[in-house]
C-alpha cells in the first residue's frame, strides 16, 4: 500500500518538474511550438481533472461535458465581440476583454448552466443518465451553431487574448505558465475536496448509493453540487482555450470532444488526480505525432481504445503506480 | 393548410427513419443492457454501401439489399468480437468502447470513400410526386419510406408477439441465466438480435442516402435524435419507439416549418429567423427535458429494471 | 406505554394474491434483545423492510419513540433514531473501514458541504471514530479498503455503521448469516455487549443465537404473528412448535 503511494507521488512530482521546466528548455532550443501545444494539454488536462471528478470519484457519466467547455470558451468570444465592436449586449452589458471580469463569469454561468441541467440528469440514472446529459449538450451545440451573429458554424475569432494587469497574456509563455498555475490550483482544489467530507459523501454515493440514502444523506443535493463543480471547472478551461487557440466554435461543444475527453480520463486512470493529465498530454502527444504519419490516425486510435477498455482497465497512471484497484 | 399536412407528412418520415433507428437500439439497451455508441455507425455503413452499389449496379433494390447485407453483417461481426465483451461490464467502459468503433468506422469510410459527401439519386421508379390531394404533390419516394416504415412496424409486431423466436428474445431478456439453462442458446440470440438493431439501422441509412448527404459522421447527428426518442419512449420499449419516434419527428419537424412564422408576428424579421432556427433545433430537447420532469423513465418504460 | 420503544400496530402489505404481513402487531421494549423468527417465508424481511422504510405498508401503524413512521422516508426515519443493516451485506466497499465509519458520523451531524478540510482530520470524527473502531473490534483494520475484509468482518463494519449515529432501535437481519462458527461468536458478544444500552430487533434462523441473546421472541408463520413470549415460553409453545417441526 505504501509503495503505491509514493510511486503515485512520484510520478506527480516528476510530472510536475517537467511542466515547470518545459517552456525553458523549449526556448532554448528554439522549438516555441511546443510551449503553445503544452499551454494546450494544460488546458485540457484542467478539463479533464474535471469531468474524473464526475466520473472517476462521483461515478457519474456525463457525456456532455463539452458542453461547459464550450460555454466559458463562448462567453470569452461573446464579450470580446461585443467590446471590440464597442455594442453593449442585449443593449446592456459592455463587453470586456478585461480577464479579471470574463473568466470568473465564464466559470459562474457554465456552473450554472450545469446546475440547472443537473437538476434534470440527476433525476435519472445508469444509461438514462448517459444519454440525456449528452442531449442536452448537443442542444447547447445547436443553440450556438444557431447564434449567426456570432459566427454560428464558423465560429468567432479573436484578435489578440484577454487582457490582465502585471502580465501580458499575448506572450506565449507567460500564457503557459498562467494555465499551469490554474491546473495547479485546481488539482490543489479537487485533491482537498475528494478527502473532505462533501468527497467522503459523494464517493459513498458512488459506491453504493442505497446505503447513503439509508444512513440519512440525500445523495441528489450533493451530486447536483458536483455537477456544478465540474463544470465550472471546464469553464475555466474553455475560457482559457478560447484564449489559447483565439477561437471559438460550436465544435468545442460537439460530443466529439465530450468523448476525448472521457478517453483522456480513461488513459490516465480513473478516480486518480494526476491521472487525467497524463491523459490529457498522451492523447494530445499522439494527436500531434501521429498526423504527421498518416492523417487517418483515427482509424488506428479506435481500435487502441476498444483494446485498452478491454484489457487494461485502469488506465497508465495505475499501470505506473501499481495500483490494482480504483482506490484513493 | 396544405402546407401544414405537407410538413406533417415530413414529420412522419423523419419519425419513421427514427423508429427504424430506435427499435434497434432500444432492443439491444433492453435485452442485452448495453449502451451502444455505435449504433450510427451502421446507419452511415448502409447509406454509403447502398449509394456505392446503387451506383455502380444502377439498380436502387440490389443497393438497399447489399446495404442491408453490409449493415447486419459488420454488426454482427462486431458483436462478436467486441460487444460480447462488454455485456457484463461497467457502463463507462461500453462507452468508451463503443465510442473507440465510432472514431474507427468513420474513419475508415473517409479512408475508402474521400471526404468529399457522395450523391444518391432517388431511383426513377419511386421519383416524382403524386398529388395526395388537390394542390398537395407530395414526393412518391417519401411516401414509400413511410410504407415501409409501418410494414416493420408490424413485422416487429408480429415477430415478438407471435413467433418462437420472439418469444425467446424475450425470454432472454428478463432471465438470461434460466433461458440458457432451458437450452436456448442465449449467444446466438444476442447476436441476431444485435444483427436486427443494425439491419433496421442499415435500412434507415439507405432510404435516407436520397434524401440527406452521405458522409462521414452522418450516423452520429441521428444517433442523438435517436437517443432523445428513446428516453421519450421508454428504454426497452418498441412501443415507447414508435411513439417517441413520431413525436420527435413530428416536433422537430413542425418547429423548423412554423416557428419561424410564430416568431415573425413577434420580432423584427432578420433576428426571428435566426431566433426561430435556434429555438427549433432546441424543441425537441426542451420536449425530452419536459417530459423527462413527469415520467423520470419515459412514457413506456420496459418492465425488466 | 412508555416502556416501548416500537409498536406495531396491524401492519399488512400484499403483492398481488399474496399477503407478505397479515396485520402484524408486536412491540419491543425499550433496551430488550427481541428476535423476530419465523420459517422461511413467514415475511420476516418484509415485515423489517417496511420498519426501515424500503417498501411501506398497505396499511397498519408504526409507533417508533411516540413517532408514526408507517410512511416516512428511510432517511428521516435514521434521524429520529431507527436504524438497520441490511440481509445482503451493503457498505461502502471502495473506501475503507475509516472511511465507512466516518461518513455514517458525518451523516447525523448536519449537512456536509464542507469542501476543504480532510474528513478524517475534523473534529467530530476525530473524536468519535476511535470509539466507533473498538467497538467493532476492528481498529487494526481502520485502513484497509472494506473490499479485503472477511464476511463477518464485513458484516460487523456494517453494524459499526449503524451504531455511530447512536440509534435508538438497531434492526439485524440475520446478522449470522454466511458466518463460521468463530463470526457467529464475535456476532454474539457484540450484540451481548450492546444489549440494555440500546434495543434491539433481531431477525435471525440462528436457534442457539436467538435463544441465548432475546429477552422476548416473536414469532411469525405466513406473515402473522402466532406467538409471543420469552424463550422459555416459546420453547414449550405448542403453535410455534407445529409450526417449525410439522404436526405433532
Amino acid at each position: 500500500m505504501m509503495r503505491s503511494i509514493t510511486r503515485a507521488s512520484a510520478i506527480t512530482v516528476a510530472g510536475g518538474l517537467f511542466f515547470a521546466v518545459l517552456p525553458l528548455v523549449a526556448t532554448s532550443f528554439g522549438e516555441e511550438y511546443f510551449i503553445s501545444l503544452f499551454s494546450r494539454i494544460l488546458i485540457y488536462a484542467i478539463a479533464a481533472v474535471s469531468l474524473d471528478l464526475l466520473i472517476g470519484y462521483g461515478g457519474m457519466i456525463s457525456l456532455g461535458h463539452a458542453a461547459y467547455v464550450g460555454l466559458g470558451a463562448y462567453v470569452v468570444g461573446i464579450l470580446y465581440q461585443h467590446s471590440y465592436e464597442g455594442q453593449p449586449l442585449f443593449g446592456l452589458l459592455p463587453g470586456s476583454e478585461n480577464a479579471l471580469v470574463v473568466w470568473p463569469l465564464a466559470v459562474l454561468i457554465a456552473a450554472v448552466f450545469a446546475l440547472v441541467i443537473g437538476s434534470l440528469c440527476l433525476r435519472t440514472s445508469g444509461m438514462h443518465f448517459i444519454m440525456i446529459t449528452l442531449a442536452f449538450a448537443q442542444m447547447l451545440y445547436y443553440f450556438f451553431v444557431g447564434l449567426e451573429q456570432y459566427g454560428g458554424d464558423d465560429g468567432l475569432s479573436i484578435f489578440s487574448r484577454n487582457q490582465m494587469p502585471v502580465l501580458d497574456l499575448n506572450s506565449d509563455i507567460q500564457f503557459y505558465y498562467l494555465c499551469l498555475f490554474f491546473l495547479v490550483i485546481y488539482l490543489i482544489f479537487v485533491h482537498r475536496l475528494v478527502h473532505s467530507r462533501f468527497g467522503l459523501v459523494i464517493r459513498g454515493a458512488n459506491s453504493n448509493n442505497r446505503r447513503i440514502q439509508a444512513i440519512g444523506i440525500h445523495s441528489y443535493r450533493y451530486r447536483l453540487v458536483c455537477f456544478a463543480i465540474a463544470g465550472a471547472g471546464g469553464g475555466l478551461a474553455g475560457a482559457l482555450l478560447a484564449n489559447q487557440t483565439e477561437f471559438v466554435s460550436p465544435g468545442l461543444l460537439n460530443w466529439t470532444l465530450s468523448g476525448e475527453l472521457m478517453v483522456m480520463v480513461l488513459l490516465g486512470g480513473l478516480g486518480s488526480l494526476f491521472g487525467p493529465v497524463l491523459g490529457a498530454t498522451i492523447f494530445l502527444l499522439l494527436e500531434e505525432v501521429l498526423a504527421m504519419y498518416t492523417e487517418h490516425w483515427m482509424v488506428y486510435l479506435g481500435p487502441f481504445l476498444v483494446i485498452v477498455v478491454i484489457f487494461a482497465k485502469h488506465g497508465l497512471f495505475g499501470l505506473l503506480a501499481g495500483r490494482g484497484d480504483r482506490n484513493e | 393548410m396544405l402546407l401544414a399536412i405537407e410538413q406533417i407528412l415530413n414529420g412522419l418520415q423523419l419519425g419513421i427513419t427514427l423508429f427504424l433507428m430506435s427499435a434497434g437500439l432500444t432492443l439491444v439497451f433492453g435485452i442485452m443492457q448495453v449502451i451502444n455508441l455505435a449504433h450510427g455507425s451502421f446507419y452511415m455503413i448502409g447509406a454509403f454501401v447502398g449509394a456505392t452499389v446503387t451506383a455502380r449496379s444502377g439498380s436502387f433494390l440490389l443497393g438497399v439489399l447489399a446495404a442491408l447485407v453490409a449493415a447486419a453483417g459488420t454488426g454482427m461481426i462486431v458483436e462478436v468480437i467486441v460487444l460480447r465483451r462488454l455485456y457484463r461490464r461497467e457502463h463507462l467502459d461500453q462507452v468508451l468502447a463503443t465510442f473507440g468503433l465510432i472514431l474507427f468506422f468513420n474513419e475508415l469510410t473517409r479512408i475508402i470513400w474521400g471526404r468529399q459527401p457522395l450523391m444518391m439519386d432517388v431511383p426513377a421508379w419511386l421519383g416524382g410526386s403524386i398529388e395526395l390531394l388537390p394542390g398537395l404533390p407530395y414526393p412518391v419516394y417519401r411516401l414509400a419510406v413511410i410504407v415501409v416504415g409501418i410494414a416493420v412496424a408490424l413485422g416487429l409486431w408480429l415477430l415478438f408477439a407471435r413467433t418462437r423466436l420472439g418469444m425467446q428474445i424475450r425470454a432472454g431478456a428478463s432471465n438470461r441465466e434460466m433461458t440458457a439453462a432451458l437450452g436456448v442458446n442465449i449467444r446466438l440470440i444476442y447476436t441476431l438480435v444485435f444483427g436486427l438493431g443494425t439491419l433496421l439501422a442499415g435500412l434507415a441509412g439507405v432510404m435516407a442516402g436520397p434524401i440527406l448527404a452521405v458522409e462521414s459522421g452522418m450516423g452520429e447527428s441521428i444517433l442523438i435524435l435517436t437517443f432523445v426518442v428513446i428516453v421519450i419512449g421508454g428504454i426497452g420499449s418498441v412501443r415507447g419507439a414508435v411513439v417517441g419516434a413520431l413525436l420527435v419527428g413530428m416536433v422537430d419537424t413542425l418547429g423548423r416549418a412554423f416557428l419561424p412564422i410564430l416568431f415573425r408576428l413577434f420580432f423584427s424579421s432578420a433576428s426571428a429567423d435566426s431566433i426561430a432556427a435556434s429555438v427549433a433545433s432546441m424543441a425537441i430537447y426542451i420536449l425530452m427535458a419536459a417530459i423527462l420532469v413527469w415520467r423520470p423513465r419515459g412514457l413506456f418504460p420496459a418492465h425488466s429494471s | 406505554m412508555n416502556d416501548c420503544i416500537l409498536q406495531v400496530r396491524d401492519l399488512s402489505k400484499s403483492y398481488g394474491a399474496v399477503m407478505a404481513s397479515r396485520k402484524l402487531c408486536f412491540d419491543i421494549r425499550r433496551g430488550e434483545v427481541h428476535a423476530l423468527i419465523g420459517p422461511n417465508g413467514a415475511g420476516k424481511t418484509t415485515a423489517v423492510n417496511q420498519l426501515s422504510g424500503e417498501i411501506l405498508p398497505d396499511s397498519g401503524s408504526i409507533l417508533f419513540d411516540g413517532h408514526e413512521i408507517a410512511r416516512m422516508p428511510p432517511h428521516r426515519r435514521a434521524r429520529l433514531g431507527l436504524a438497520g443493516s441490511f440481509q445482503i451485506t451493503s457498505i461502502f466497499e471502495n473506501l475503507t473501514v475509516e472511511e465507512n465509519l466516518a461518513l455514517a458520523i458525518i451523516a447525523h451531524n448536519g449537512h456536509n458541504f464542507r469542501f476543504w478540510r480532510n474528513c478524517l482530520r475534523t473534529p467530530l470524527v476525530r473524536k468519535e471514530l476511535p470509539d466507533a473502531l473498538a467497538r467493532i473490534d476492528l481498529d487494526k483494520r481502520a485502513g484497509i479498503p472494506a473490499s479485503y475484509l472477511s464476511h463477518g468482518e464485513k458484516r460487523q463494519l456494517e453494524v459499526g455503521m449503524a451504531l455511530t449515529c447512536k440509534p435508538k432501535l438497531l434492526m439485524l437481519d440475520e446478522p449470522m448469516a454466511g458466518m463460521g462458527p468463530g463470526g457467529t461468536v464475535e456476532m454474539s458478544k457484540l450484540i451481548r455487549r450492546l444489549k440494555g444500552n440500546i434495543s434491539i430487533l433481531l431477525v435471525e434462523h440462528d436457534m442457539d443465537a436467538v435463544f441465548s441473546l432475546a429477552d422476548r421472541i416473536t414469532v411469525l408463520v405466513y406473515g402473522e404473528c402466532v406467538a409471543h413470549g420469552t424463550p422459555d415460553e416459546i420453547r414449550h409453545n405448542p403453535t410455534v412448535r407445529s409450526a417449525y417441526l410439522g404436526e405433532g
